[in-house]
């Protein structure tokens, strides 16, 4: 790639632009994390260029600004959320320390380790701290803090595995690590001296998860993580000792935010000194609050909270979405039926651009991909309404399309028979019938909709399995608190169909 | 009162053709209907004459020739069809009435979606209209609470709340059982005898002998004969009339 790198030494904005595209061109193929894939790719092409402050940016104060931090979903004891359903722990704990020390405020926003850099990288956010390592591809992308942590990978097991003590013991099996991580790289380096595969997942939890079940052998992780997991009675045990690894790093967007780097610098050297950089990790590492086995009971009272607030929003983006989608609908319906090569060119092109690729891919074309092309931040709001109403709306065309369609032309005939013009006969005559038929079809559009919103916890939208899988990150209880998540998926989509099914009855007699 | 065109003719056809695609369905016809003539068309199925009934009102499109109605050059794209509709009620074989509406809601649309009158206007028309046709105590039920027969004599009076001067009838009776055909046919009786212009396609041939001035035979979409009905059915002059006609009568 000689022309990004040329462009990217001389013209900075031209190499975000095609940056940008690129990214685009990598979403509208449909792989979800490919603009990473793309962002290591151009790494690998850019000059290790100086830091260049940007003209616009004062590089000399913090003080008084509101950075937006973006972070890991699942990182115990790096970051989690509390029984309050509140983040925290060690990164969480120091960027919040520093920021207090050098007078500057940050705005969290837990995305998950991929989203979080690529956030990062389409400037939705000023920083990561996310327990990310220090590595060079990255350094070729991002402009990294001094080490605020020296981490090392270890590998565990289920904790009555006796078999595997060791990575000789690993032959044919299977093991997991964490996509981008450093314990998927040490893995996938001694994976072919051993003879074991890897398999890559997105959270630790769900990794914990996959050996518990057998469907791995072990979990190379981070140690910090791995022992916190184990002091959460995860279920495991760890049977190495740790691999001399690399250290954490916070990282800002190459050449961007200059002066927050400095003063997390200035203020990670001022907490050590101080010594309250040493209690911060004692406080998760050395004494974890031990996790008492609670009872289902329990766990349902401490993230009910939490999950009330997922739900809520799940509703509420549902809502405006399916409003938006039936308007977007009712047009394009129309125009698929319209004698206008034109109209019936664009209904058709709608549908089958929105029809024809995944959800997941829209959101984050619209989240990640939008702000690359324009330059200007997307409320994740924005990009999930978007997202679920274009979706929704090709459905609801060809919904709205067959509906009217079904009515019997003898309706419309005796309409215009009577003097009727077309739009008052479809007015008053042929839509009243078409909204009849459509209406069991279109409720269940709503919920297949209210569904589908839970993909949206890919961009970081904090609906209702986003709020259940931030809960089980940091409590390692998947399974009791996925159920609690599908009940009340359950509950709500059987209130959402009686209320439907009683208008139906009410308006449609 | 018979083909040549005089200057009360309500409807004069000339020439007119249509096709569906490369099927012509008619070839060429031409025909005068005078003020206050009752004309029944029959024929074979298929020979095109629900096509004919429907370009008159164009619900089909034309494809070539002429067609006047009421004054109105129904094949000049510059005439307002919807205006030249509204003098010109049409009632269909399956009915057409409006489901989501009761009788009433069916009889008043037209005249109160046209603006020709406020809503108690119509009602009060409409529900005179209903008891011409002796279904006034209907009026707030729903079609689908109707037997054929009475539907029927709703779709006639909602043709007949715009006060069209022209009534086309398109196999009316069709699609009724036998004993509901009665009742309807009587509601045609009274209209003709009050001095309504009407084109009726029919399958009834003792109703067509009773109440037509005149009969048009269609066959292969072509007038094939036409006369008064004493002498088409009593001494037909075509080889495909007389067929035709041994197989109905």
């Amino acid at each position: 790639m000689p022309r990004l790198q040329q462009a990217g030494s001389s013209r900075p904005r031209t190499a975000t632009l095609l940056g940008a595209l690129l990214a685009f061109a990598a979403l509208i193929l449909g792989a979800p994390g490919a603009a990473a894939a793309h962002a290591q790719g151009a790494s690998a092409a850019a000059p290790a260029a100086t830091v260049a402050a940007q003209p616009g940016t004062a590089p000399s104060s913090v003080a008084g600004k509101t950075y937006v931090i973006g972070t890991d979903t699942t990182f115990a004891p790096f970051e989690f959320r509390d029984a309050g359903g509140d983040l925290t722990g060690i990164d969480m704990d120091i960027i919040r320390t520093i920021a207090k020390n050098q007078g500057f405020s940050v705005e969290i926003k837990s995305l998950g380790f991929n989203a979080a850099l690529q956030a990062l990288s389409s400037n939705q956010v000023d920083g990561v701290i996310a327990g990310m390592s220090i590595t060079e591809p990255r350094k070729q992308i991002y402009d990294f803090s001094d080490p605020y942590f020296e981490s090392g990978v270890q590998m565990a097991v289920v904790k009555n595995n006796t078999d595997i003590k060791g990575y000789e013991d690993l032959k044919g099996k299977t093991v997991t690590a964490k996509t981008g991580s450093e314990g998927e790289t040490f893995a996938k380096s001694i994976a072919g001296k051993y003879g074991f595969t890897v398999k890559s997942l997105d959270q630790s939890a769900t990794m914990y998860e996959l050996v518990k079940s057998g469907n791995a052998v072990a979990v190379f992780d981070d140690y910090p993580v791995l022992a916190y997991g184990i002091s959460q009675n995860n279920g495991l045990k760890s049977v190495t000792e740790k691999e001399k690894g690399g250290s954490y790093g916070f990282a800002v967007n190459k050449g961007r935010n200059p002066e927050l780097l400095k003063a997390f610098n200035t203020g990670l050297a001022d907490l050590k000194s101080s010594g309250e950089y040493q209690k911060i990790l004692d406080k998760y590492l050395k004494d974890p609050t031990k996790a008492t086995s609670s009872s289902f009971w329990d766990l349902l009272a401490n993230s009910f909270p939490a999950l009330m607030k997922g739900l809520g929003n799940t509703v509420l983006v549902t809502a405006i979405s399916f409003v938006l989608a039936m308007l977007i609908g009712l047009f394009m319906g129309f125009f698929k039926i319209s004698t206008s090569v034109i109209l019936r060119g664009i209904a058709t092109t709608f549908v089958n651009i929105f029809r024809g690729t995944p959800l997941l891919v829209w959101a984050f074309f619209f989240y990640f991909g939008i702000p690359q092309l324009t330059g200007q931040p997307i409320d994740i709001w924005v990009a999930a309404v978007l997202t679920l109403s274009l979706n929704s709306a090709a459905y609801i065309t060809e919904i709205v399309r067959g509906s009217i369609q079904s009515v019997d032309p003898g309706q419309l005939e005796a309409s215009r028979s009577l003097g009727l013009g077309y739009a008052k006969s479809m007015q008053k005559v042929v839509v009243p019938q078409a909204f009849k038929i459509m209406t069991p079809s279109l409720i269940n559009q709503l919920i297949i909709m209210l569904k589908d919103s839970s993909l949206l916890l890919a961009i970081g939208f904090a609906e209702l399995l986003y709020q259940g899988q931030q809960i089980y990150a940091g409590n390692f209880r998947i399974t009791e608190t996925l159920l609690i998540v599908a009940v009340l998926y359950f509950v709500v989509i059987m209130l959402l169909t009686r209320l439907a099914n009683f208008a139906d009855k009410r308006f449609n007699k | 009162m018979t083909t040549a065109a005089t200057p009360a003719s309500k409807i004069s056809v000339r020439e007119l053709k249509k096709s569906f695609g490369s099927n012509e369905v008619l070839k060429g016809i031409n025909a005068e209907v005078a003020e206050g003539e009752v004309v029944c068309v029959i024929g074979p199925s298929g020979s095109g004459k629900s096509t004919f009934l429907r370009c008159l009102n164009k619900l089909e499109d034309i494809t070539a020739g002429h067609v006047t109605v009421d004054g109105f050059d129904v094949t000049d794209p510059k005439v307002d069809i919807n205006e030249v509709r509204r003098h010109i009620g049409m009632v269909f074989q399956h009915f057409n009435l409006f489901p989501h509406m009761s009788v009433i809601e069916n009889i008043m649309l037209a005249p109160v979606e046209s603006k020709k009158q406020t809503k108690d206007e119509a009602r009060a028309s409409g529900l005179k209209l209903l008891e011409r046709v002796g279904l006034a105590e209907k009026a707030d039920a729903r079609p689908a609470s109707l037997s054929g027969g009475q539907k029927q004599r709703v779709a006639i009076a909602r043709a007949l709340a715009m006060n069209p001067d022209i009534m086309l009838f398109d196999e009316a009776t069709s699609a009724l059982d036998p004993e509901m055909v009665g009742e309807v046919l009587q509601v045609i009786k009274d209209l003709a005898a009050e001095g309504m212009t009407m084109v009726l396609v029919t399958h009834e041939m003792g109703f067509a002998r009773e109440v037509a001035d005149r009969v048009l035979f269609m066959a292969d979409g072509v007038i094939c004969e036409q006369g008064e009905p004493e002498a088409l059915f009593g001494s037909p002059q075509q080889q495909r009339t007389r067929d035709f006609l041994s197989k109905v009568l």
